[in-house]
């Protein structure tokens, strides 16, 4: 097994690991809330999603920028953006499955039109449009291009998302952790509880995109070996029917 | 416990183990098919070779 084929199992196991301790502390250890009670747990595992898929974003439009500039422009900042672009689109949709289980006892909806609730599902399917784009036939540099640019469009609803709460009245509360005091709410064995939770999802964050972008690596050579094969059967069968 | 939270933390974990199966069987997939392109590739080098 090569050094990086190593580093990315530790990188995975390490996620694993990390996750169930969080779940465990999150689910047995940590106290009740006074107000919440039990749906406090929630906390452990929705905020890590909504940061996740933040970091996603911000990963995918900074490998865009990258793609998009000529002097920067390879293959791979376009393969690490899409690689990213789905884990947050993974991670956004568990956020809003994770905060609708959480609204319809806190709020007494599933769901609601919101202003955070409204632009995130936007933020979701502005990035599954990206990925969307990236499956129409077209040759690889414009491809690239086209969905950069696409990239660097959905990102404008990610401060959206962020600052909803602060701009409309919204049902949603302010943010506990990633507020603009950085006045972190949370404290005791509920705080590093969250705390864990942020890294674990951090580093399954990690392994996935790293997973998927050896992937995508992969199916791109396929595919120029694929073609190259093509060319070879079709020079041989012209030679035998000459 | 809350079934709230419960169908909560059950919801992430299965979402996550399925997609790390999904890209880990994928990752496989891709890997097994690419080892056979190259062989063929490799072995029609070495007919035109020898020929």
């Amino acid at each position: 097994m090569s050094r990086n084929a190593k580093l990315k199992r530790g990188v995975g196991i390490t996620a694993l690991v990390m996750i169930a301790l969080t779940f465990w502390l999150g689910l047995y250890v940590t106290p009740p809330a006074e107000v919440m009670g039990n749906l406090v747990r929630m906390l452990y595992i929705h905020p890590p999603m909504a940061w996740i898929a933040y970091l996603a974003y911000g990963i995918t439009t900074a490998a865009s920028l990258l793609y998009l500039w000529k002097r920067t422009r390879r293959r791979e900042w376009d393969l690490i953006a899409a690689a990213s672009a789905e884990a947050g689109v993974f991670f956004t949709g568990l956020t809003i499955l994770t905060g609708s289980i959480w609204g319809r006892p806190a709020w007494g909806v599933w769901w609601t039109w919101d202003a955070l609730l409204t632009s995130t599902a936007v933020l979701f399917l502005l990035y599954l449009g990206y990925l969307a784009l990236r499956q129409v036939p077209m040759s690889e540099t414009k491809r690239g291009v086209r969905s950069a640019i696409a990239a660097l469009v959905a990102f404008i609803d990610v401060p959206i998302v962020h600052e909803s709460v602060y701009w409309w009245k919204t049902l949603h509360q302010t943010p506990s952790v990633l507020n603009p005091s950085l006045n972190v709410e949370v404290h005791g064995s509920m705080a590093w509880t969250l705390l864990l939770g942020f890294v674990a999802f951090t580093m399954a964050y990690v392994w996935m995109v790293w997973t998927r972008y050896e992937t995508s690596k992969r199916q791109a050579e396929l595919a120029d070996l694929e073609v190259e094969r093509a060319i070879r059967e079709r020079l041989s069968v012209e030679e035998v029917s000459l | 416990m809350n079934p709230y939270v419960e169908a909560g933390y059950t919801a992430v974990s299965c979402s996550l183990g399925g997609y790390a199966i999904f890209l880990g069987v994928r990752s496989r997939q891709v890997r097994l098919r690419l080892a056979q392109l190259r062989a063929s590739a490799q072995r029609a080098d070495g007919s035109l070779e020898d020929a």
